[in-house]
């Protein structure tokens, strides 16, 4: 009889589960934690940008942003999960344009726009190029004519391989009229651990933005050496633009959130409204001015246009910048 | 620093924490009180639950239940001579054979106190340690990680059964659980046979609440009708006094703080911990000792070692989590999967951004410490009741908190396919005395072994020379090397010698 009752036991013990479970069945969106899939791993801009919407979400959404990280394959990782995913409002993801849209491309996934629910534009920050402050190179031009001269590769950090800081490269060494082949790309599969290898001296180059550099530029680590957008920004005013230098280039790191495709119109209105307050918080603005971003550039209703465009664009851009 | 944990203090100096640590370390008391139920196994059932709550509630909940349940686990081991967590298999030598001769209150003092001394030390060890590792942590790039991680694996492999070839087996198998999902360089599916469940990878909070839940329930299943009765005249013990207490403490100092510092050191490695130290700390005892032949027979000595050392390695193994990303054993694995699941990604970037929750939980851990002595000391006496819950309610508990803490997290009936599935996987490797630890610890270190290898590859340009150019990764790697050297030389040996089993056993 004894093994009976074990048996019995254990039934038991699952129903009781069950029931637990589905008592905690959902009325108002949201009831519970909403996960945020971050594309790149702890370090860097996405990360950044996420732990500030985090901070302040749960005021606004009645529940916090528990944010997760499903790093890899250059950012696209996350958004494939994120476009697999149940689209209960749950589940977002967080990423740049680089995981996004370009690495999508680039490693010729089946994705496009339609495959996501845009939400918000957290972001967009400027690359600024920057190498170490021991570095010989002081200006674009001496690292331009350098790779021109040198025989061997010369090395760049970049986050990964067709993310959008290679890209911004990949723009600049297209005007420069260089090839590709003549550097040596180092990926490091985020801006954290591209960071890493740059303050620990393993590297020289890199593209990286404002608030992610100002401390090492500060404390005499970095030097940066011009800034891939139309107008020189306040926080360096000294550092020219490249289009001041001569080479038309605006890249930067555009940083949102997305749903799963087929989220409900009233939980993204329910996201989108709360996005909107969360742009008035003041301690998210406090947190923009900390880390040098511009809070104009976070967008909740026109963001789904630019998705759009971006997508439309991209492939046309990507060819451009390979030189293909 | 100090500045850093007196701020610290003043946060986690609330009712919730407070709460949450007193609430873990009762919980730890009477799961790691019960034969069976280890305190793995406490902290693989609970951490589902705690991701509901902030991070300053859930983990010190989960420290205080590790601390509970690796001193809980010495009170059965004493009074009826079954340990209840592997890392106090050592206590039960000395612990029983005391009990036998009518001391089991002087035995169960005197594991409490050296639980606090051990306590004391690798939480000390963890607070000055952590933050000075963090700094040179920013010399670690793939190849080091992918180093360090090596050496992780290959201790584990080692010590946590008695075969290295069925560590290794272990090992590999959970290296392979890990590749499903999507390859982390080039972001394409891969092993998930179309299924969009297993696209993001199978859920590690399913891998561990089957392994180490299910598992021991269908063990115990099995177990039940052949086993006796457990003897309930253990009831009545007589607790020992200040007095005794103090006396006892004074003649083993020296034991324990040798006890406590082994503790600290083997805990800090990544890869070995609770289950090692004890019988470092209990042969180096015995071997210090001026009767070393009354060591078995019911001495004091024997006792405090083994749990002084146990304890030491609670705060210690956090070290090389918190800095590094890669635990040191399955504990503090799930401590770090409890850790992500609030957002905080253990490694070098967690104590520099987060200094406020890591030393919070530093401020945690010392708590825990004093919560331990504190509960240890008022509650001994329900544990030894505890004893006598009958196993067929106890397990019938068990698998509702496996069930229900599995789907909380995600709300899917997958994930308990998932847990069922690894609880069958984890009974076949029990039977074959395949250890389960292994497979777990490589499932939750082969995304870093995997991508640190490739990224490193990719850096090099493919060549395996880069990982001996550079100083720290050739020292780990060597290390590697010769300790795998030393295990099958010391394999062959007892092959040679007739002995398999080892000399612990």
């Amino acid at each position: 009889m004894k093994p009976l009752s074990n048996v019995l036991g254990l039934l038991a013990a699952i129903g009781l589960g069950g029931l637990i479970s589905t008592a905690s069945a959902q009325d108002g969106y949201p009831d519970r934690p909403i996960s945020v899939a971050a594309c790149y791993p702890a370090g860097g801009g996405v990360d950044r940008n996420l732990r500030m919407v985090e901070r302040v979400a749960a005021k606004y959404l009645g529940q916090s942003l528990l944010p997760q990280y499903r790093t890899g394959g250059s950012g696209t990782v996350a958004m494939q999960y994120i476009k697999d995913a149940e689209p209960n409002g749950y589940e977002l993801a967080i990423c740049d344009n680089g995981g996004a849209i370009i690495a999508p491309i680039a490693q010729g996934l089946d994705l496009d726009a339609d495959d996501f629910t845009p939400i918000v534009q957290v972001s967009f920050v400027p690359w600024i190029m920057t190498t170490r402050a021991s570095s010989p190179y002081d200006s674009v031009d001496a690292f331009i004519e350098a790779a021109k001269a040198s025989e061997s590769p010369i090395a760049i950090e970049i986050s990964d391989i067709a993310t959008s800081d290679h890209y911004g490269w990949l723009l600049l060494l297209k005007e420069a009229g260089l090839s590709p082949d003549k550097f040596k790309w180092n990926p490091h599969g985020g801006g954290g651990p591209k960071m890493r290898a740059i303050i620990a001296g393993e590297g020289d180059f890199l593209f990286d933005d404002a608030g992610e550099i100002s401390g090492y530029v500060d404390n005499g680590t970095l030097r940066p050496l011009a800034v891939a957008s139309s107008s020189r920004l306040p926080q360096f005013p000294d550092v020219p633009t490249m289009r001041e230098l001569g080479y038309d280039v605006i890249a930067g790191s555009s940083v949102a959130m997305y749903a799963p495709p087929g989220l409900s119109d009233d939980k993204v209105e329910a996201l989108q409204a709360a996005m909107r307050e969360i742009k008035q918080d003041p301690a998210l603005l406090k947190a923009f001015e900390l880390t040098l971003q511009d809070p104009d550039t976070f967008i909740v209703d026109e963001f789904e246009a630019m998705w759009r465009k971006d997508w439309s664009n991209a492939a046309e851009l990507l060819k451009a910048a390979l030189g293909g | 620093m100090i500045e850093d944990l007196l701020v610290a203090a003043t946060v986690v100096f609330n009712w919730q924490t407070l709460a949450a640590i007193s609430a873990g370390t009762i919980v730890g008391l009477m799961i790691g009180a019960i034969p069976g139920l280890s305190a793995t196994m406490g902290m693989a059932l609970l951490s589902p639950f705690t991701f509901f709550v902030g991070p300053l509630v859930g983990i010190p909940f989960l420290i205080g239940l590790f601390k509970g349940g690796t001193f809980g686990g010495s009170i059965s081991a004493i009074l009826i001579g079954t340990p209840g967590t592997a890392a106090n298999a050592a206590t039960l030598l000395d612990g029983y054979e005391m009990r036998k001769k009518g001391k089991a209150g002087v035995a169960m003092m005197g594991a409490l106190n050296a639980s606090l001394v051990g306590d004391v030390f690798g939480t000390v060890a963890l607070i000055f340690g952590a933050p000075a590792l963090a700094l040179i942590a920013i010399q670690f790039g793939p190849h080091e990680f992918f180093a360090l991680v090596l050496f992780s694996l290959t201790m584990v492999c080692y010590v946590s059964g008695r075969s290295l070839a069925k560590g290794v087996m272990a090992a590999s198998l959970g290296v392979f659980f890990a590749l499903i999902g999507t390859d982390p360089i080039g972001g394409t599916p891969r092993l998930s046979f179309g299924l969009r469940e297993l696209q993001g990878g199978l859920n590690v909070i399913a891998l561990v609440t089957g392994l180490f839940g299910i598992t021991e329930v269908l063990i115990q299943m099995e177990s039940y009708g052949r086993r006796r009765k457990l003897a309930t005249s253990v009831i009545a013990v007589e607790l020992a006094g200040v007095g005794t207490q103090l006396r006892s403490i004074s003649k083993h100092l020296w034991t324990i703080v040798r006890s406590s510092l082994v503790g600290t050191f083997i805990g800090a490695l990544p890869g070995i911990g609770s289950e090692t130290s004890p019988w470092v700390a209990y042969g180096l005892a015995k071997r210090a000792s001026k009767t070393p032949e009354r060591f078995g027979k019911g001495t004091l000595a024997g006792v405090v070692a083994p749990e002084a050392a146990n304890n030491a390695v609670c705060a210690a193994a956090m070290i090389p989590m918190l800095v590094f990303g890669i635990p040191g054993d399955i504990v503090t694995a799930i401590l770090m999967s409890a850790l992500i699941a609030q957002g905080l990604q253990p490694g070098p970037y967690l104590i520099a951004e987060h200094r406020d929750v890591i030393f919070g939980l530093f401020m945690s851990v010392l708590f825990a410490t004093v919560a331990l002595y504190i509960f240890g000391r008022l509650t001994m006496r329900w544990w030894i009741r505890v004893l006598t819950i009958p196993r067929p309610l106890l397990y019938s508990v068990v698998v509702a908190f496996c069930v229900v803490g599995t789907y909380s997290v995600k709300s899917s009936s997958f994930d308990l396919a998932v847990m069922f599935v690894f609880g069958v996987i984890g009974y076949v490797m029990r039977k074959l005395d395949i250890a389960i630890a292994p497979l777990l610890l490589s499932f939750v270190l082969a995304k870093i072994l995997e991508e640190s290898l490739r990224r490193g590859l990719v850096q090099s340009d493919g060549s395996l020379l880069a990982f001996f150019e550079r100083p720290i990764t050739a020292g780990i790697l060597t290390l590697t090397a010769l300790l795998l050297l030393t295990f099958a030389v010391l394999t062959w040996r007892r092959y040679r010698s007739g002995r398999i089993e080892r000399s612990q056993d």
